[in-house]
């Protein structure tokens, strides 16, 4: 049950952010998508999750696609966006029966792997039985991550899962994707942190200006002698970066 | 049977956090913010039997209260405790768009502010009963609920990315609009209510079917995008432009000025003989309507420079002082005095009632208001709710206990000095009194322990 983009375009008040968009990932892929700050990651991501309409191409989970089987997309499919849309009135454990009382899942089993997520992602000293208004912003992180495993998705869509993790967190989520990703399932990742990704992904693509510039494995994208950062940068071709304007500020 | 569930559910939460996890003194202020809303209730109902001494008709009365609780309403939203949730279900959960429409509509309308406005309505049908007409009564609940669904469209248009958004801000705008011309404009005005309740309800629909995403890149915090244009010289000019280009500080001072309508209909349907007799004989000077505006403003101003990062950090991290902070803040107060005494003095000449003592007492009301705002900026960095109507109308504070003394101190006295109907306002001033001394025991958010720690 492969999951297919093609072709996708975006345009935002006339600026075009994403053209001509298309890959596909296969079961037991993790496909890392990487790319500047506005090359349109997140916008790709809030296509795939359903939460903004391509203007044109499609997005197909297997033989599914949201004009035919919506819901059943959805129910095999966990998101945590970037901005995480937990209810902030609503304390961890309230929103994790919350969003299980919206796939469905009878109440034992709900508790069950609700508390067994908390157990893995929250520390001792994080109490999941606050509000999450009050929470900091690696522990909104955290509850958004159990938001999407809770249902044992067969698709996963990560949008920056690192940004806010202390270090430990950062090498459980490593630890963890590592071992949820199987045959069955496949896990789309954006992020910044090189470090962490790359010990999780077998894919990735390079977005800029809203076109792919790079769809492969690792394996042949890091078929050189550089390192996948070094290649990265080749890759983008950013414009040399001099201090010569920056004087007044290093001197 | 799966929409039942998420509603039976979210209710029952919301139910339980009504007492768990807060103290004593946190459950008290809340059955005291009912109480005062109860009081109101008394006040206003009372007002109704003695409606005739007031110089005007009960459906008239009815009229202005509505609108003072549209104002109220629209306003709410930037008060924390009344948040609507606006859409708890994102797209990316398997819940069919009409069930997710339905639940989040739902659940913004029965909120516990309805709840508390549906007490006030009681209170007041009850004492009042003889003379409100039921259609009164009922048209008001429509009008209400309408007004409610205004609200929940604003908030989504402003925060969330909506196919045909001007289309539907028009919709929003027209609704309230004509609810202020409904009186003048149109005989049968209980048609025109309930068609205005059904346009409103209509649209909320489509606006919660369509809804789908926070912030996609089109819309961004103000001044954020402000603060890359803004080509200012000078500190100040930069802060002013900044401050006066952020979004939310433009819609309450459009809601301040469309509050202006109020006092300005009520001074344009009396004759000068009735205006001056009602100042004369209950102590109620119309001219204190025309503070709404300065209320508002001053509330955002506290806004602006507690919990808006941008332009606080701006002020703070850029080596700015109280003293620069406090000039600026004068300056910003000195233009909506202008603004409203623009309003004001043609209303008061064209009914003649414009004298020196309204001016003053007009001066004396607006600096008071001024000055509490003036005093909360200055004195502390965290979001402050409390001025004047917010001080009765939202229990949970984040006011300093010494700020939150003042401003009931203040508030008391202008009450006090012109109320027009005083055992009312000693019992508000009473219980005023208990719920500032609550206020300055409630809890503190990590979110507030941490930004005074940062800023002290």
């Amino acid at each position: 049950m492969p999951l297919s983009v093609n072709k996708i375009a975006k345009n935002f008040n006339g600026r075009q952010i994403l053209s001509g968009v298309g890959f596909e990932i296969h079961n037991s892929q993790c496909f890392w998508l990487v790319g500047r700050n506005g090359a349109g990651k997140t916008t790709l991501i809030n296509i795939l999750a359903d939460l903004v309409e391509a203007d044109c191409g499609s997005v197909s989970f297997g033989d599914w696609t949201y004009e035919k089987e919506e819901l059943v997309i959805k129910r095999n499919l966990g998101v945590l966006p970037d901005k995480n849309p937990a209810i902030p009135q609503l304390t961890g454990w309230e929103y994790l029966r919350f969003v299980g009382l919206l796939h469905e899942l009878p109440s034992d089993e709900c508790s069950r792997r609700a508390q067994s997520l908390l157990e893995y992602f929250f520390d001792e000293t994080e109490d999941a039985h606050k509000r999450i208004g009050t929470y900091s912003h690696g522990m909104t992180k955290k509850i958004g991550l159990c938001a999407a495993l809770l249902h044992r998705p067969r698709y996963l869509i990560l949008d920056e899962p690192f940004a806010g993790l202390d270090p430990v967190s950062s090498a459980k989520l490593v630890r963890f994707l590592q071992s949820y990703l199987n045959e069955e399932r496949i896990i789309f990742l954006s992020s910044h942190d090189l470090s962490y990704s790359q010990k999780v992904i077998t894919h990735l693509g390079i977005l800029e200006g809203g076109a792919l510039q790079f769809v492969g494995s690792v394996e042949e994208f890091a078929a050189s002698k550089d390192s996948i950062e070094e290649s990265i940068l080749r890759v983008l071709q950013p414009k040399e970066a001099t201090l010569t304007g920056l004087e007044w500020l290093v001197s | 049977m799966k929409v039942v569930k998420i509603l039976s559910y979210v209710w029952q939460i919301q139910s339980k956090q009504i007492v768990k996890g807060k103290s004593i003194v946190s459950i008290i202020g809340s059955l005291l913010f009912l109480a005062i809303m109860a009081l109101y209730g008394v006040g206003v109902g009372m007002m109704f039997q003695y409606s005739e001494r007031f110089h005007f008709a009960p459906s008239e009365l009815l009229f202005f209260i509505n609108t003072a609780i549209l104002g109220m309403t629209l306003i709410k939203s930037y008060f924390p405790s009344y948040k609507p949730l606006a859409n708890p279900l994102p797209s990316f959960f398997p819940v069919s768009r009409i069930e997710r429409a339905f639940v989040s509509v739902i659940l913004d309308i029965i909120s516990p502010y309805s709840i508390a406005i549906a007490v006030f309505y009681g209170i007041v049908f009850s004492i009042g009963f003889e003379y409100i007409a039921m259609t009164q009564m009922l048209i008001t609940v429509i009008i209400f609920f309408s007004i409610s669904l205004a609200d929940r469209s604003l908030k989504c248009l402003f925060e969330y990315n909506v196919p045909f958004r001007w289309l539907h801000l028009a919709i929003v705008t027209l609704n309230i609009i004509g609810f202020f011309l409904k009186p003048n404009l149109f005989a049968n005005h209980h048609l025109f209510v309930t068609g205005v309740c059904l346009a409103s309800l209509g649209q909320q629909c489509l606006l919660a079917f369509f809804v789908i995403l926070p912030q996609t890149g089109i819309i961004r915090n103000a001044p954020l995008k402000h603060l890359a244009t803004n080509d200012s010289r000078t500190k100040t000019t930069y802060i002013v432009k900044t401050f006066l280009r952020t979004r939310s500080v433009l819609i309450v001072l459009a809601l301040g000025l469309l509050v202006q309508i109020l006092p300005l209909t009520f001074v344009a349907t009396r004759n000068p003989e009735q205006l001056r007799r009602m100042i004369s004989d209950f102590h109620f000077n119309i001219v204190l309507g025309f503070v709404a505006p300065i209320a508002c403003f001053t509330y955002i101003l506290n806004n602006a420079f507690g919990l808006n990062w941008y332009l606080w950090q701006t002020v703070h991290l850029h080596n700015g002082t109280r003293i620069s902070t406090a000039f600026l803040y004068l300056r910003l107060a000195l233009t909506i005095l202008t603004i409203d005494l623009i309003m004001l003095l043609p209303a008061l000449w064209y009914r003649q009632i414009l004298t020196i003592e309204n001016l003053g007492f007009w001066f004396l009301s607006a600096v008071t208001m001024i000055f509490i705002g003036f005093v909360l900026a200055t004195t502390q960095a965290m979001k402050i709710e409390k001025i004047s109507m917010n001080m009765m109308t939202s229990i949970r504070s984040f006011s300093s206990p010494i700020s939150s003394i003042i401003t009931l101190v203040i508030v008391s006295i202008l009450i006090f000095s012109y109320s027009f109907y005083y055992a009312l306002s000693i019992g508000i001033a009473i219980i005023g009194a208990v719920a500032a001394l609550f206020i300055s025991f409630s809890d503190k958010t990590l979110k507030h322990k941490i930004y005074h720690a940062i800023h002290s």
